[in-house]
């Protein structure tokens, strides 16, 4: 069988049964990966083999500029096993790479990626970071069943984590998409993604990638293209995730700033769909949800200290982003004793929608308006914790639920303010 | 005698009267150029308002933080409606100097030409101070909240040393430009910004060279996580 050129012009290996078509497309993420590369790619031509052994499938590399080996490796493992595709170092921002969970940084790789498993015609498009060390075969059925057998068009996996972590997740990606779209989705947090080719189809023709928007979040956009779009999601629980991230630690204020970015910067493309969406539904759930123990105490002390500098210094910005009642209630948490710190659910979703709206209206540039949030997240991450150390997870669910629920009471306060301004 | 006189008069008379009728349509160009001034000025006025208006331009320096420093200096309205303004006074000085030309006195003689040649000095030096406020009060509002993120207790210092920076060589291209004692701004200028230079490396080197390491290596991933990084934020 012959093999037509995919677009990029990617190398096509020899394979046993090259196809022009493929029902599954695995896409291994990967940048200097020699130390993890061997564990993933055999974990996924055996989650291939057990899992979808009827079903044609290929491997896509793409591969960041790997000076070590990976790609080498990926070559040799694959060989005679699955059609394998590689799809040269592409040009994208590497400022991030390898230090922050997701996306960040591949926009180029998954766009190929999208592009290919929409040339090859597959019904599910997998995407697997070369950096796990604790991939495992199951990974590709609870990625791609739901896709393959239900339907399903965007997989997000959950992790076992223990209760604070993925605070910016719980206090505030998570309760403001679900106000916003109305399904209670997780935000992503990196290691795999199911895609169906539907939407991997409709993503390559989306504006996305040439435009700004690219400098944030990939892993925001793909979810919320999928939820105001309202394509079938779903989750799925992938065990525990350990990752090779070993650029060096990054500043939170750049992974807070991407993420919530993202979300704001999607208000204004799908204005109509956060504005009609209703009582948030729940998102059908592959395998069964584990929490990990909680390893020693959280440490608040930096937190509160961070949030107190941010009202001593930052307090001309947020003058211009907050409204007068919302900047005098930060003020009174700013003058409480550390093991009293108290950032009520009220005041943080009256924080976060007036950033929304600040965004909106760019009273400042807009990277500054998002990283200048991070001393009061920091605040409510603080009070988050102080309210739930004496609890077990279930507690912390429970808190996390509740602020939910505020956000999506608070919902027309948002929705009010952002038409009086559009008007 | 008389007729001496009487010639004597009649002379005096017609050359005033002639002197006047030179003088008055030039007067009269005076009047003419300073209510065309007003006119054009008006026009231009209006236009630039309703221009700036339609680019937002008023959003666009509110985001770059022009309004507080512009406050600061007591001047409460738009910038959209300062820009006008001055455009307005550029205008109608414009056609007053027209003016005062075509009255052709000696002590006016070759102003236009000194004016307009001049000019271009001006526009560049206005651009040079637009470019230099503008981004001195956006780098100093990027390195502020940098600072305030990183937990820097001298936030507010080391934002304000960005900005006077920033400032200080703006305004030392803008002398430059419109040719205000070239030689010593330069040397001012240099021995300035060399001794900040100089302090900053002392200060790193001597001074700070535990924290500059720290953060160095904090940025390399060397460094042992702290405490307040163990949260997984998402």
């Amino acid at each position: 069988m012959t093999d037509e050129p995919v677009p990029n012009e990617p190398r096509e290996q020899t394979v046993t049964k090259p196809a022009v078509t493929a029902e599954i497309v695995v896409g291994v993420l990967t940048l200097n990966n020699a130390g993890t590369i061997e564990h993933v790619v055999k974990g996924v031509l055996e989650g291939l083999r057990q899992f979808f052994s009827g079903a044609s499938v290929m491997i896509v590399n793409c591969d960041a500029g790997s000076q070590d080996g990976t790609v080498g490796m990926i070559e040799r493992l694959a060989a005679g096993q699955v059609p394998l595709r590689l799809i040269p170092a592409a040009a994208g921002s590497f400022s991030s790479m390898g230090t922050d969970p997701g996306l960040s940084g591949r926009e180029e790789d998954v766009r190929r990626l999208c592009e290919t498993a929409q040339h090859v015609q597959a019904k599910v498009c997998l995407i697997v970071e070369g950096n796990l060390r604790s991939f495992t075969p199951r990974w590709i059925e609870l990625l791609g069943r739901p896709i393959y057998q239900d339907e399903m068009d965007y997989v997000v996996p959950l992790f076992r984590r223990h209760r604070y972590e993925g605070t910016l997740v719980t206090n505030l990606l998570y309760p403001l998409m679900r106000a916003l779209y109305g399904k209670r989705l997780r935000y992503p947090s990196g290691g795999g993604y199911g895609l169906s080719g539907r939407l991997a189809r409709e993503l390559t023709k989306k504006p996305f990638w040439s435009q700004d928007a690219t400098r944030i979040s990939l892993d925001g956009w793909l979810t919320t293209v999928a939820l105001a779009e309202e394509y079938q999601v779903c989750h799925a629980f992938l065990g525990a995730k350990d990752q090779d991230l070993k650029l060096g630690s990054t500043d939170l204020a750049n992974v807070l700033a991407p993420a919530v970015g993202s979300i704001f910067h999607s208000m204004e493309d799908y204005e109509t769909a956060w504005e009609q969406a209703h009582a948030p539904v729940d998102v059908p759930l592959y395998g069964v949800v584990e929490y990990a123990p909680l390893t020693g105490p959280v440490h608040i002390g930096r937190m509160v200290s961070g949030v107190r500098q941010g009202i001593r210094d930052l307090l001309p910005l947020w003058e211009v982003i907050l409204s007068p009642e919302t900047l005098g209630s930060i003020l009174a948490i700013g003058i409480q004793e550390s093991d009293e710190f108290h950032f009520p659910s009220e005041l943080w979703v009256q924080v976060v929608y007036e950033f929304a709206l600040a965004y909106h209206d760019q009273v400042l540039h807009r990277e500054h308006i998002l990283k200048s949030l991070t001393p009061l997240y920091l605040g409510r991450t603080a009070s988050f914790v102080l309210d739930t150390q004496h609890g077990d997870t279930e507690q912390v669910e429970a808190a996390v639920e509740s602020l939910c629920l505020r956000f999506e009471a608070m919902k027309p306060y948002l929705r009010d303010r952002w038409r009086w301004r559009d008007e | 005698m008389s007729d001496l006189w009487r010639d004597t008069m009649v002379a005096g008379f017609r050359d005033t009267i002639m002197q006047i009728l030179l003088v008055l349509p030039r007067l009269l160009a005076l009047l003419t150029f300073l209510a065309l001034g007003l006119v054009f000025a008006w026009l231009v006025k209006s236009l630039t308002v309703r221009l700036l208006t339609a680019f937002r331009f008023d959003r666009i320096c509110e985001r770059f933080g022009m309004n507080k420093p512009l406050a600061q200096a007591g001047i409460k309205q738009p910038v959209s409606v300062v820009v006008s303004r001055v455009l307005f006074w550029m205008v109608f000085l414009l056609f007053a100097f027209m003016g005062v030309d075509a009255v052709n006195l000696p002590a006016t003689a070759n102003l236009i030409s000194q004016i307009v040649s001049f000019l271009p000095n001006v526009l560049a030096a206005s651009l040079v101070l637009l470019i230099g406020v503008l981004s001195a009060n956006f780098f100093a509002e990027a390195a502020l909240i940098a600072a305030v993120n990183a937990q820097l207790q001298e936030a507010r210092i080391v934002a304000s040393l960005v900005r006077w920076g920033i400032l200080l060589f703006t305004f030392a291209m803008v002398l430059t430009q419109l040719g205000i004692a070239k030689e010593i701004v330069i040397s001012a200028f240099s021995i300035t910004f060399g001794g900040v230079v100089f302090a900053l490396a002392l200060a790193v080197g001597l001074g700070a060279r535990h924290l500059m390491k720290d953060a160095i290596e904090r940025r390399l991933g060397k460094h042992k996580e702290e405490k307040f990084d163990e949260l997984s934020h998402l």
